[in-house]
């Protein structure tokens, strides 16, 4: 009877120990991600340099607009791109306590957000992946999940293949379907190359829906 | 009695000849633009309404809803419906102000509302800080408590015996009446002799998206502007913007901003005439000189109407798509 308490004593400390592992691993202190009206400010006039680079995309220098329309941005845009859509999405999910933070690194899109638990502890739970679009299927090689410092397997998480199909929104499936392919390349920019006939079959569903 | 010497004559037509000018180069509407606003419009009803190249603008939900309202107030004695100034301020959110005409005192126009509305609206009138103020409300019923209440309709707040700043609230916030500081009337000199083709004349006061909401960049760029729109012939259409922006190398920016913005629209637009996109393409300017920005585009009737064919088009072939689709998707089921 003893050694059995002693046996159920044992496996019941291990699985606390591992427990507090788990959870030292997993639980810190919120994080915060610092982001000003300047650096908004900075980081608006970097990515509406995009503009100015899909504007000399869709049409050539005999002014005639091309089939496939490929746009090539350079790692800081993409990179203030994202630092934008990040401080706005904040904006909006601001009382729930939740703050992400996203970024471009290494041709790989990074994604992090710290999620608020009681006693002012969090989660801080960080993703990145390197999306390629091509022959109308979206597939992120190198996905990585992790939980503060633990790695975590994609319990189907996050979709790694993607096809028009898949999508029921109808406006997103025509922005999906406009794009011909994406990938990174080896400097860190990002490929796109758009139809741009397809572009305003989406427009045009904007503008009916508008009315 | 003498008869009048005729160069005295001459003299006080001369005189009341350049105070009826005077008079509408110091339209005083322009000179209560309230603090924190950021684009003024000013617009011409009759010019709108009468030409077929903006009809589908005129009839567009939002300028149909400020001639509903303005409709709904007896502003003048005439009768006449006034062309408004109308202001937005970012912080308005939906919400709206006009600047109107009137030739009526407080007391005359809340009488007059009163009498056209009867027992369907309550007309207060009050004095307040800023002005004397007329307060429009309707009879409302609230889904909660299904009890009718009366809500604000519209405000109307006198900053001069003879300009109105009219307000609706479409979501129960105060209603933007900012301290109404005058600017100085040389802000407005270039829009104080509108041409008689002139559609709309506007103010940009200060951007009206801060930048991490401005895909184009030109908050960061532009400090102020101008721009008119106008019927320059029959059918025709033709817009000039002037852009103040903080620096020469900010002009130069702007310039090719605009002009890429310009284009990429067309191309989301018109990508499948390809021979209407190069002529919509070629339609416009857009040029810097030291720190100023002149954007012009000109549109002449035959291609507004191809723009028209195009659209009218394509909502067939959208449609046509569309029964097709539902059709192939019920017989697959």
């Amino acid at each position: 009877m003893k050694k059995t308490i002693k046996i159920v004593l044992a496996v019941l400390a291990v699985i606390v120990v591992l427990l507090l592992v788990l959870a030292a691993l997993v639980i810190s202190a919120p994080k915060s991600y610092p982001y000003t009206v300047a650096d908004a400010e900075a980081d608006a006039m970097t990515a509406a340099e995009i503009v100015d680079m899909i504007s000399d995309a869709v049409v050539d220098d005999e002014g005639n607009i091309p089939e496939i329309a490929v746009v090539t941005i350079p790692p800081e845009n993409v990179n203030a791109l994202l630092r934008i859509a990040a401080y706005r999405l904040n904006r909006e999910i601001r009382d729930s306590g939740i703050e992400c933070s996203f970024g471009w690194d290494d041709s790989a899109v990074r994604a992090e957000a710290s999620i608020p638990l009681p006693l002012s502890l969090a989660v801080v739970a960080r993703g990145s992946a390197s999306p390629v679009i091509a022959d109308g299927v979206l597939t992120v090689p190198s996905l990585s999940l992790r939980a503060g410092h633990l790695p975590v397997p994609n319990f189907g998480f996050v979709k790694d293949r993607i096809t028009a199909d898949d999508i029921k929104d109808e406006k997103t499936k025509l922005a999906f379907e406009a794009i011909h392919d994406l990938s990174a390349s080896q400097d860190g920019s990002l490929q796109i190359g758009v139809y741009p006939e397809k572009i305003s079959a989406l427009t045009r569903l904007l503008l009916i829906e508008e009315e | 009695m003498k008869a009048w010497n005729p160069f005295w004559k001459l003299a006080a037509a001369a005189f009341a000849l350049c105070a009826g000018f005077a008079a509408f180069a110091q339209d005083e509407r322009w000179s209560q633009i309230p603090e924190g606003a950021a684009l003024v419009i000013n617009l011409n009803l009759g010019k709108l309404y009468s030409s077929a190249t903006f009809k589908a603008v005129a009839e567009s939900g939002d300028v149909e809803g400020i001639r509903d309202d303005l409709k709904g107030i007896p502003w003048n004695k005439a009768g006449t419906l006034p062309d408004p100034i109308i202001v937005y301020a970012p912080r308005m959110d939906e919400s709206y102000a006009m600047l109107v005409g009137t030739d009526k005192t407080p007391e005359e126009l809340a009488g007059d509302i009163s009498a056209r509305y009867g027992t369907k609206r309550t007309v207060e009138s009050q004095t307040t800080g800023l002005g004397r103020m007329i307060t429009v409300k309707k009879p409302h019923k609230n889904r909660k408590t299904q009890q009718i209440e009366m809500r604000t309709d519209g405000e109307i707040l006198y900053l001069t015996p003879r300009t109105v700043a009219f307000g609706r609230d479409k979501h129960g916030l105060d209603l933007p009446f900012f301290a109404a500081e005058r600017l100085p009337a040389s802000t407005f000199a270039t829009l104080q002799n509108m041409p008689s083709d002139t559609v709309a004349a506007g103010l940009l006061l200060s951007f009206p998206l801060p930048a991490a909401d401005d895909p184009t960049g030109l908050s960061a760029l532009v400090e102020s502007g101008d721009f008119i729109v106008s019927e320059y012939a029959p059918g025709s259409a033709s817009l000039v913007l002037n852009l103040e922006c903080k620096g020469e190398k900010e002009a130069e920016l702007a310039a090719r901003r605009l002009k890429s913005f310009v284009r990429i629209t067309l191309v989301s637009l018109f990508s499948l005439d390809k021979d209407l996109f190069k002529e919509l393409n070629s339609s416009y300017t857009s040029t810097s000189t030291g720190n100023r920005v002149k954007f012009e585009a000109k549109l002449p009737k035959t291609s507004l109407d191809r723009v028209r064919s195009y659209y009218l088009m394509e909502q067939a072939l959208l449609d046509a798509a569309g029964s097709i689709a539902d059709a192939i998707g019920a017989a697959l089921k």
